[in-house]
């Protein structure tokens, strides 16, 4: 039973993590998007995406969880029970996802709100502001990626 | 197809034609003029004055809009709040509307409703106060005008804290003849006192201690019963002649609106016209106007400026070299809507080509990578589709669109392969089980359960671009006679990279295995030469030889490249894996009769539309960062500047003659 209480403690990191990062990034770039609002409300096509951009650290985040919680069996039918080192690399092999989602969400939304004042000056360039926001997201999917294959080596 | 030639245009008249011509030139919207700063212009002390008359009466409409827009404009849909919509209008529509606009008043109609409002709600406002400070004391049976008449008392109305009440009134009765209560609320009570006029220093110093609210009741005559009989009356008549104005504003408000409409764009026009005809080259009796034309344009336009004016001269010539022509493309149909990403990164510069026939194929396939469902495919198509065929916007406007609309054709090729219709959903709903073995069939590879085939087919995507972009720039090298740069920095290292794969390949695959030692060789072979070359720039010996080995690193940046396309599996599963969670939230549902089928069906409908919006968005941006930074990094400049003639500008009326 310590091996599943492992494997849910990984599946709940990266949830968490990717969660934070996310909410952090999104608050930042949010209020930057709502202090321009006030003055240019036409403006709020362009600024939805770049608020929303920080979000995805989130959803990556709660894939590896769901992918955990589908490779336990946990959803349905009869759940299996890995032993405690199964258990350790299911942890393990979430670490990557929750700490990159956590801190890319926060420096992505940091590169958001800088975009949002890039739209407030010249609106055309908000693409622009997008692209430079996306660079930061490629950490958390590499993080999501390795936690993939990571999930994926391992046989219970 | 790619970027248009351009050809510079000098055009000269005289100066009493000048502002005609502009006009028209702004009318065909095919020349951008050059804006030069000109100390002394001849005779143009006029331009100042006429172009802050414009702004002010720009500014007029303006806020006749903002406050037209309050009761007649048209709710806006979720769209407008993206695309803000047009009125499609004919010239001759256009007229007549502006004709209504003056018969109906005008400008002035408009400014006058907006005073009367506010006029009628100041009003109401001062007497609903009246009504307040009267209504605690409606019980009074004696008139206010009595009040004021009394010789030899006063009388105050106020108002005090009920918990200071019982030491108030303690303390004020030794000076008053009488103080009664007449109304409380929770918080307060109001009292009637009538004192002697002796003592109205003291009493106003109790009233002072204990915070008490005196009412000035100056204005009245009557009892307060009559006085808030007569309030309710004005404000009724206030209230009548509000709704009068407000039928009045229903009735006209939306042609009024429509021609304010009209006027403000054409005021945004001439204000564009003016300052463009305060930046070009005047003499005493002639105009200078020097720019840039589309070479395919040149001879159109010049022969209806020559047909419209006699005295124009009018010239046309070839870039000189130190020229740095504005860019304008062209592609075909299918490359066109790729233009939207070029623009994103930048426009080429004039000696470069466009690069948006080569991203559009890749673009399109890593799009299609990341959504990796058929049914948002087919969604995504018919939405944009929709949208391209009714939003009114002009038609350049609508390339993101018609991007969409492919984007999601490829989608449905790559769900299919992958297996990915609506997630899971045959599998996991019975009355879609007919679906299933046709996605079986379909189906290539599954990406959740084979991620290794998606991650390989991703890299191998990512290789194919990065070698195509070193072949790109070595075409270049080639074609601009940079014959040395084209082989050592880009043969070389292409082959290097293909052989490195082609070695590692022999090494993995049975059937290949008799190459691996002649490869191997080549792949050492190439490096040396890589050593050799690189580090030609150097001086010394020492030096070319320690940097062409440093140069080998590089290898690094190419497989970091490579790695960065394994977002299009991880963006792939993304897609794949919260389809079957929201799968599984419905089935979770759908043990409870009828009430689990209406929950089932918002959350199958809510969940999947959502899953499509963020992975659509995700899989634009993703796309075009791989175009801008794997791809365009190996052979793209930029730095063009985007074409822009003078030409009339749009905010709320789209001609009928520009849709079709």
């Amino acid at each position: 039973m310590l091996g599943t209480a492992l494997a849910i403690l990984g599946s709940a990191l990266a949830v968490f993590g990717g969660g934070i990062g996310s909410s952090i990034g999104v608050g930042i770039a949010g209020q930057a998007c709502a202090g321009l609002l006030s003055e240019q409300p036409e403006k709020f096509g362009n600024l939805l995406l770049l608020a929303a951009i920080p979000g995805t650290q989130g959803i990556y985040g709660f894939l590896a969880g769901f992918l955990v919680i589908s490779k336990l069996g946990l959803l349905g039918g009869s759940p299996l029970t890995p032993d405690i080192f199964q258990g350790l690399q299911i942890l393990f092999a979430c670490l990557p996802v929750a700490i990159s989602g956590l801190i890319s969400g926060i420096h992505q939304g940091k590169v958001s709100a800088a975009g949002v004042s890039m739209v407030a000056k010249r609106a055309e360039e908000a693409g622009r502001a997008l692209i430079l926001a996306v660079l930061v997201e490629t950490y958390a999917i590499l993080g999501l990626l390795a936690t993939i294959l990571l999930l994926n080596g391992i046989k219970i | 197809m790619a970027i248009l030639p351009m050809l510079r245009l000098f055009l000269a008249g005289h100066k009493d034609e000048e502002e005609k011509v502009v006009s028209l030139l702004q009318e065909l919207g095919a020349i951008e003029i050059e804006k030069i700063n000109v100390d002394n212009n001849f005779d143009l002390e006029w331009l100042p004055s006429k172009t802050s008359e414009i702004s002010r009466e720009l500014n007029r409409i303006k806020s006749n809009i903002a406050f037209l827009k309050d009761f007649v404009g048209k709710k806006g849909s979720i769209i407008d709040l993206f695309v803000p919509q047009k009125l499609p209008l004919s010239s001759q529509e256009k007229e007549t509307l502006i004709r209504e606009f003056n018969n109906n008043g005008g400008c002035e109609i408009i400014e006058s409703w907006q005073s009367s409002l506010e006029e009628v709600k100041s009003l109401i406002n001062v007497l609903l106060q009246d009504k307040e400070v009267l209504v605690p004391f409606e019980n009074l049976d004696f008139s206010i005008r009595n009040i004021k008449e009394m010789k030899h008392v006063d009388v105050f109305l106020g108002q005090i804290r009920k918990s200071d009440l019982e030491e108030f009134t303690e303390e004020i009765r030794s000076y008053l003849s009488d103080i009664s209560i007449v109304k409380e609320s929770p918080q307060y009570a109001f009292f009637v006192a009538v004192a002697h006029k002796d003592v109205t220093g003291e009493i106003r110093g109790v009233f002072s201690k204990y915070n008490v609210t005196l009412f000035n009741l100056e204005k009245f005559s009557g009892t307060p019963k009559e006085e808030l009989i007569s309030i309710e009356k004005k404000i009724e008549v206030l209230e009548k002649r509000r709704d009068d104005i407000l039928k009045e504003i229903k009735e006209k408000g939306e042609l009024l609106l429509n021609a304010l409409y009209v006027q403000h764009d054409s005021y945004q026009n001439d204000l564009v016209k003016y300052e463009h005809l305060g930046r070009i080259v005047h003499t005493k009796k002639m105009f200078f106007i020097t720019g840039w034309i589309k070479e395919k344009d040149a001879n159109e336009i010049k022969e209806i400026l020559e047909s419209r004016f006699k005295d124009l001269y009018l010239e046309t010539s070839k870039p000189e070299p130190e020229d740095e022509p504005p860019i304008a493309l062209e592609n075909n149909s299918f490359a066109t809507p790729f233009e939207v990403v070029t623009g994103i990164y930048g426009y080429p510069n004039s000696k470069e080509f466009d690069p948006t026939p080569l991203l559009a194929p890749f673009f399109a396939i890593f799009f299609a990578l990341c959504l990796t469902d058929a049914s948002y495919g087919i969604i995504l198509s018919i939405l944009s589709l929709y949208l391209y065929k009714s939003l009114l916007i002009e038609k350049h406007r609508k390339k993101l669109l018609q991007l969409l609309f492919i984007c999601g054709l490829f989608t449905i090729g790559a769900g299919a392969i992958t297996g990915g219709w609506f997630g899971n959903a045959s599998e996991a709903f019975k009355f879609l089980a007919f679906f299933e073995p046709i996605r079986k069939r379909l189906i290539l590879f599954d990406p959740i359960k084979d991620p290794i085939i998606f991650l390989s087919l991703s890299l191998a995507l990512g290789f194919i671009q990065i070698i195509f972009g070193l072949f790109v720039k070595m075409l270049l090298n080639f074609k601009r006679k940079y014959y040395k740069e084209a082989i050592f920095d880009q043969l070389f290292w292409m082959l290097f990279l293909l052989s490195i794969v082609f070695t590692a390949g022999t090494f993995t695959m049975q059937g290949l295995k008799f190459m691996s030692k002649p490869a191997t060789y080549f792949t050492l072979i190439m490096a040396i030469a890589l050593v050799a070359t690189q580090g030609r720039h150097q001086k010394s010996i020492f030096l070319k030889i320690t940097s062409g080995l440093g140069s080998l690193y590089s290898v690094i940046s190419y497989l970091s490249d490579v790695l960065s396309y394994s977002r299009l599996l991880a963006l792939g599963l993304a897609t794949g894996v919260i389809a079957t969670v929201v799968n599984e939230l419905v089935k979770t549902f759908s043990g409870i009769p009828i009430l689990g089928a209406i929950i089932g069906i918002i959350i199958f409908i809510g969940g999947h539309l959502f899953n499509m919006i963020i992975n659509v968005f995700g899989a634009f941006v993703h796309s075009s960062r791989l175009q801008f930074v794997e791809f365009f990094g190996k052979f793209f400049e930029g730095g063009g500047r985007e074409f822009n003639p003078l030409r009339k500008t749009r905010t709320y009326i789209i001609e009928k003659e520009v849709m079709e």
